[in-house]
């Protein structure tokens, strides 16, 4: 069985994506010894990645606020492609992972030693200690259990197609699902499709559709900055005092301070 | 800024940093004492080690409540057992840098 990372990664107006891609492919080399994948609209010639998926169907694009710190600008998002990962994959066990995930230690290998098809993070764990969890806790206060797009690792079987297939019908009506599940922001998000879609295949309910990814995701927001990486050690100011960890993965989200650094 | 507050505003911001290496170094702690084996994931605890060998029964539940079916036990055991040291080893070693270090934000923040 072929296995591998697969990241998506579609510049915008000031966020280049595909550079964090490389970071991404280098560290999976590095820590977990697979080969990474890349799905983008852009023009890249490198033996860094396995396969380049080009990917440049015209999609539905919105809007999303970027964070600095506590500078937000509003860019261009294409974030439609993930629902169709299924199919663009070139890998039979796939580990797809945002280009903003700073791999530090080789926890993710796990996924690809155990016989459950479909692993999501459905808590995520922010380094500092004032931030409220409550957000990820429920895609909306009166609906169904959070899980995170950010970090699927899935396996070409038929329950999977079928998952992947509803992925797609939810993004394309996306404005009644939005209804349906309370949702009050109005662009579409990976992570409240991938919630929505685990609750439709558990029955309409709680269960173990897809299962915990290996460890925990640890994760800064955008308004936190990350000031310094040395090989497995990263360095971050959150809420003004610096958090500094060895061999943990992180979602870094502020993608300025991460480009700055690589 | 008055000498002695500029002081305790400075002890305080070393205390908050001092709590936030502890408690991603206790993190850490956790996240290494998780060993996968045979598919499952299980935590290395000094009650699972200890009490692994003296249970005659080969299927234990894993942390994500799976039935696992353990092919050998012995080296279950070991696996666990070097994990659960390790973890600790290094959780001690890194938490005496950040109390012997320099105490001040930079002095944790360097070790």
């Amino acid at each position: 069985m072929s296995k591998g990372i697969l990241v998506h990664a579609f510049n915008n107006e000031e966020i280049d994506y595909v550079k964090q891609a490389y970071m991404v492919a280098e560290r999976a080399k590095k820590y977990l010894n697979l080969p990474t994948s890349i799905i983008t609209d852009s023009e890249i010639n490198d033996s860094m990645f396995e396969h380049v998926i080009h990917f440049s169907t015209p999609q539905n694009y919105t809007k999303k606020l970027y964070n600095n710190g506590n500078n937000g600008t509003h860019l261009t998002f294409k974030n439609n492609a993930r629902v169709l990962s299924y199919d663009l994959t070139p890998y039979d066990q796939t580990l797809m992972i945002d280009t903003d995930i700073i791999i530090c230690d080789s926890t993710y290998k796990h996924c690809f030693e155990q016989d459950n098809p479909l692993l999501m993070y459905n808590e995520a764990h922010h380094l500092g200690q004032n931030l409220d969890y409550r957000q990820f806790n429920k895609i909306s206060d009166p609906s169904v259990d959070f899980y995170w797009a950010t970090c699927v690792y899935f396996v070409k079987c038929k329950q999977n197609k079928i998952f992947f297939n509803l992925l797609q019908h939810i993004e394309e009506q996306w404005s009644h699902y939005r209804m349906l599940y309370q949702i009050t922001q109005s662009t579409y998000r990976n992570d409240f499709a991938f919630s929505i879609a685990t609750h439709i295949m558990n029955g309409h309910s709680k269960g173990d559709f897809a299962r915990q990814m290996p460890g925990k995701l640890y994760y800064t927001i955008d308004k936190d900055t990350l000031h310094k990486i040395n090989d497995d050690e990263l360095t971050f100011i959150i809420d003004e005092n610096p958090i500094k960890t060895k061999a943990m993965t992180v979602h870094a989200m502020n993608k300025y301070s991460l480009e700055e650094l690589l | 800024m008055n000498q002695s507050l500029k002081k305790a505003l400075e002890h305080a911001d070393y205390v908050t940093t001092f709590k936030n290496q502890k408690r991603v170094l206790l993190e850490k702690y956790n996240k290494d004492c998780i060993v996968y084996y045979c598919g499952g994931q299980f935590t290395a605890t000094r009650e699972l080690i200890v009490s692994l060998m003296t249970i005659d029964c080969d299927i234990f539940v894993d942390n994500n409540s799976t039935p696992i079916k353990i092919i050998s036990k012995g080296e279950f055991h070991n696996t666990l057992e070097n994990a659960f040291i390790k973890a600790n080893q290094s959780y001690y070693k890194e938490y005496q840098k950040i109390i012997k270090s320099e105490r001040t934000v930079q002095g944790i923040i360097n070790v």
